[in-house]
């Protein structure tokens, strides 16, 4: 079993525990195991930037400092922990005098050369599409899916490093893979709102309300989502607008591909149910 | 903002340096205005109020009154989508978060008009601070009590219900076992939900 460090983000233990579980069931299939690194903290999100710049780089910077030396790169599964975390390194680099400030403020060393990877990343940079076609059991059989990157999976470019942010292709390519068909959908880079969900709803509805529509309009089955904040947003819009269309997590539908059950990919937890839509294309329980 | 002159005699000509001395605000003077911000701005889309273009002239021109108590510098999404295209690199998203920077600092002085994502700032920091990562219920319930919307709380009851039943919503907090180094962390900030 190969092992990578992890780090969950607060959303991966609550609001979307599917992600992880379903994540950690299907890396199975490749001999990868998802390790916890321990005593993590919350990376602030959008939050602590907008409080104080020092407070945004020293909550990730600590858990790097955690993560330090036991592993060559942090797996994570949110895109925005992984944004932040990613800028954090950036900074840290870029200013030698934050960095030994931030080392005392915390009492601990922290390394700058730690990869920060989303989890989509790792998987079409290091599973090669035949090894994910060869684990298919039971093809998506052509459910159509708008992939849906979102926004802080590879923007900013100067930070990341990831795919190109205005053309990613690495959900597409998985989709296929798998046996479904992976729609044109304009709206894949456009961001969600989601930051906006709590305190403005309104303003979230309106944004993310066009990204529902376009995937209806195309007549999407589901949409295939990176980030647990998109999928909570876009979740509760779907339902609010009574669109009940599935928004489910890329890993959830590799699994469902791969053969595992409802449970085994926490499908029971999403608050809009696929097994409708599963049915539809001759998935079984 | 929809005033047809600019009052000179309000404005702070320090505020655009004042923005540049914030980690992130640093490039606000290479912008030539070319608009490619708002063109490509979620928020923009959907309010017009919301403009980059329009924000990053008014910091320059010294209009810190404005800007402060503008109800829009509230609403960035955070989707880095101006900065990922801005040709001059002038990195509006971080800029937005130093000009909040500044708002928070004076809507806690009381001078400057405390918004639902003032409110939200603060709690959910709060929430951090308390156990290392926040509470998801805990942020919702003060943000509700804050808000003193009696409506919207009995409209978020069926979701909350829905997604407690579902295993999405904690209880508890998850809390991490060096929160000293947490509060250390937060030291050189004072944080109190008011």
């Amino acid at each position: 079993m190969n092992k990578l460090g992890y780090y969950p983000g607060c959303s991966m233990h609550a609001t979307c525990k599917e992600y992880e579980i379903s994540a950690k069931k299907i890396l199975q299939n490749f001999d990868i195991e998802l390790e916890e690194i321990k005593d993590w903290n919350c990376c602030g999100a959008a939050d602590a930037s907008a409080m104080d710049h020092f407070l945004s780089v020293a909550l990730p910077a600590r858990n790097l400092a955690i993560a330090n030396h036991q592993y060559d790169e942090l797996i994570m599964l949110c895109s925005a922990c992984q944004q932040v975390h990613n800028k954090t390194k950036q900074k840290l680099i870029e200013n030698p005098l934050l960095k030994q400030e931030i080392e005392k403020s915390i009492g601990k060393e922290i390394n700058t050369d730690i990869g920060i990877k989303h989890l989509l990343s790792f998987i079409s940079n290091e599973i090669e599409t035949g090894k994910i076609e060869a684990n298919v059991k039971k093809s998506l059989n052509g459910l159509k899916v708008a992939p849906y990157y979102g926004c802080a999976i590879n923007r900013p470019s100067s930070y990341i490093h990831g795919e190109d942010p205005e053309f990613p292709v690495s959900l597409e390519k998985i989709i296929t893979a798998l046996g479904g068909e992976a729609l044109q959908f304009s709206y894949r880079t456009k961001c969600c709102g989601g930051v906006l969900l709590l305190p403005e709803e309104d303003f979230a509805l309106a944004i993310s309300k066009n990204i529902l529509l376009e995937a209806k309009k195309n007549s999407a089955d589901c949409l295939a989502v990176v980030c647990p904040l998109c999928q909570a947003t876009l979740e509760i819009f779907s339902l609010k607008m009574k669109l009940e269309m599935p928004i489910l997590f890329f890993t959830q539908l590799m699994g469902i591909a791969f053969g595992y059950t409802i449970k085994e990919l926490g499908l029971n937890h999403n608050l809009i149910s696929a097994e409708k839509m599963l049915k539809k294309y001759g998935y079984k329980k | 903002m929809n005033q047809e002159y600019i009052v000179t005699t309000g404005l702070d000509f320090r505020f655009s340096e004042e923005i540049a001395a914030i980690p992130g605000g640093e490039n606000i003077r290479k912008c030539y205005a070319c608009g490619g911000c708002t063109i490509g701005c979620p928020v923009h889309d959907i309010d017009e109020r919301y403009n980059p273009r329009k924000i990053i002239r008014m910091v320059l021109l010294g209009m810190r009154n404005e800007v402060l108590n503008s109800d829009v510098i509230w609403l960035c999404a955070n989707c880095y989508t101006c900065f990922e295209r801005c040709p001059q690199n002038v990195q509006f998203t971080t800029i937005s978060h130093a000009i909040k920077n500044i708002a928070i600092k004076e809507a806690k002085k009381g001078k400057v008009k405390k918004t639902p994502v003032y409110y939200f700032i603060i709690v959910f920091l709060k929430s951090l601070l308390s156990y290392g990562r926040p509470l998801e219920a805990e942020v919702i319930l003060k943000l509700l009590l804050l808000r003193k919307d009696i409506k919207k709380a009995f409209a978020y009851l069926p979701l909350g219900l829905k997604m407690f039943k579902n295993g999405k919503l904690l209880l508890l907090p998850q809390r991490i076992k060096d929160r000293k180094v947490i509060k250390q962390i937060f030291k050189r900030i004072k944080i109190n939900p008011s």
